[in-house]
């Protein structure tokens, strides 16, 4: 039997009709994905340091610069040789203008916060330092 | 199909951000830092405000730390072999509290020392 025109244009008008409810679960579980995973993943950085002890250091350490964190009334200063800094602007520039081949230890004292040190690892690698050490006395 | 297909695709990508989720709320100091490349001998070690050491959500005392890295440095042998057969080192994360004092972070830092750990990162958030 052979089809009129109307018959072959209403099924070409049927085999082009989109598959709704497939089409609907798609665009929903993407939406549902983009908005779950956009919440969920909180972003993570991280300062890798180099651990180092106090004792039997090697010769190349030794060498490097010395950045110490403490706290004085309460406020957490930066010395470099005989410089205090006490914010984070002069610290950048201190450090930006020391040779930065012989790279840097950090060594915080034991009553400054966590966020302190990270502030001092952050500002020698902002100022160009690849080769920061953490120094850990006592071991 | 399509839709068994999107399943799968959700289930693997959720499951991938769950393993990054499971890690502790900790309010990181607010530094940029760096991309962090998560490498197959990574180690997590949470360390709150008040020193208290965790691991995967466990508490440990640093004794029982220090048993945990060398019982660890064992599995890794081979695991973490690159190419020329040699074991690279665990890569320690230190996710501290950013009001956590330094002497409960070095404190930390000796254990890990006494491990043989040479390299770590400090967790920062970027917000």
């Amino acid at each position: 039997m052979r089809l009129t025109t109307r018959e072959s244009s209403r099924v070409e008008l049927h085999r082009i009709r989109l598959p709704l409810i497939a089409m609907i679960d798609v665009i929903l579980f993407l939406l549902f994905y983009f908005v779950i995973s956009g919440n969920m993943a909180a972003e993570e950085r991280a300062l890798s340091t180099t651990l180092g002890a106090s004792q039997g250091q090697s010769s190349s350490l030794l060498q490097s610069q010395m950045l110490l964190i403490e706290s004085q009334n309460g406020a957490v200063v930066y010395r470099i040789g005989d410089r205090t800094l006490t914010d984070r602007a002069s610290l950048a520039a201190v450090l930006s203008a020391l040779p930065h081949e012989a790279g840097i230890i950090v060594r915080p004292s034991a009553e400054v916060p966590v966020a302190a040190t990270a502030e001092a690892v952050q500002v020698a690698k902002d100022a160009g330092f690849t080769r920061i050490s953490y120094l850990v006395a006592g071991v | 199909m399509i839709d068994v297909i999107l399943l799968l695709i959700i289930f693997f990508t959720f499951t991938s951000q769950f393993s990054s989720t499971q890690r502790t709320p900790m309010d990181l100091p607010r530094e940029r830092g760096e991309e962090a490349p998560r490498a197959a001998t990574e180690m997590v070690i949470d360390l709150d405000a008040d020193g208290q050491v965790k691991v995967l959500g466990h508490e440990y005392d640093l004794q029982t730390l220090a048993t945990l890295l060398a019982g660890r440095e064992f599995v890794v042998e081979g695991a973490g072999a690159d190419e020329s057969g040699v074991a690279q080192p665990i890569e320690v994360v230190i996710r501290a509290h950013r009001d956590c004092t330094t002497a409960n972070l070095n404190a930390l830092a000796q254990v890990l020392l006494r491990a043989g750990v040479r390299k770590w990162s400090l967790a920062t958030s970027a917000e």
